[in-house]
């Protein structure tokens, strides 16, 4: 049994000497990758942040040895839930003919670092 | 079905670890009747199983695009279930019953169980609605319960459901 864990910095929290970080950008463990909840912070257009955010994930699924269509679960929070549709209208197809489950829940004022949308997955590796 | 055609070669091979790593597992959450072999070893390659299987979902039209996610995704002994909700009438026993109807149905056919759950997160519309929820929600994972998270996220459910759940479970 592999027991390993990797870890990728988050590259998004500014580096300051002598201070730990919140979180990883994406951990790998047992042929699986955890990518972080990721925001777009200060856009307003739910498509492009809906955007923005999926190529984050994308970033950090590649750097890790996975891809979009090896996603096997998402939570999706959102801002407000009146932009649900235009969310999806940007979401669709990311992940491929096969996409991966997903949860959605709107979290009103509920998303850190002024973001309207705050997107994570686990995926499968390569 | 891309990967699970491409690679269906190697699922045979893999059946009998599979068995051995959920046993080991089972044991771990208390089932009286697993029991762990020992001798199974996980080695990175050859024989790793990297084949996913993800089950459509059946519940929503996608009026021919691609679909938007799918009902469950299997991979390496874990079952994924998208998040359910229930958009009909009924306060939120009703609802939460027919969300873990949802949630047992996409178990079942992945070649799961109730009992094999490992984490589940729990959306409520309200709060006001936790110890309903809980009456109905007592029980149906078994005498050994996966983990749980419960937030309410005020009117942030989707299709008007009271109740969102989702699940990961073992094979």
């Amino acid at each position: 049994m592999d027991n390993s864990i990797k870890k990728y910095p988050n590259k998004e929290e500014k580096n300051v000497q002598g201070r730990q970080p919140l979180l990883s950008g994406a951990v790998v463990h047992g042929g699986l990758v955890y990518v972080a909840g990721k925001g777009a912070r200060g856009e307003r257009d739910i498509r492009k942040a809906t955007t923005q955010v999926l190529d984050s994930i994308e970033e950090e699924l590649k750097n890790a040895g996975s891809s979009m269509e090896r996603a096997l679960k998402v939570t999706v929070f959102m801002d407000d839930l009146k932009e649900f549709s235009a969310m999806n209208e940007a979401y669709r197809g990311r992940f491929g003919d096969e996409p991966p489950v997903r949860s959605t829940v709107a979290t009103y004022g509920g998303i850190p670092g002024d973001s309207i949308i705050e997107i994570d997955c686990i995926a499968a590796l390569d | 079905m891309g990967y699970t055609d491409q690679k269906n070669s190697r699922r045979t091979a893999i059946k009998s670890m599979f068995a051995a790593v959920v046993a080991t597992g089972a044991g771990m959450f208390g089932i009286a009747s697993a029991k762990s072999t020992g001798s199974a070893k996980l080695e990175k390659s050859p024989g790793k199983d990297t084949a996913i299987k993800k089950y459509p979902d059946k519940e929503f039209v996608h009026q021919g695009r691609q679909p938007l996610f799918s009902g469950s995704t299997v991979h390496d002994g874990f079952v994924f279930v998208a998040g359910k909700g229930e958009h009909g009438e009924g306060d939120i026993k009703v609802h939460t019953k027919k969300v873990l109807d949802k949630i047992e149905e996409e178990l079942n056919r992945a070649g799961s169980s109730m009992e094999k759950a490992l984490q589940v997160n729990v959306y409520l519309h309200n709060i006001r609605d936790y110890d309903g929820m809980n009456e109905v929600y007592r029980g149906r994972f078994g005498d050994h319960p996966p983990a749980r998270s419960t937030v309410a996220c005020y009117s942030g459910i989707p299709g008007n459901s009271l109740v969102e759940i989702d699940c990961i479970a073992a094979l």
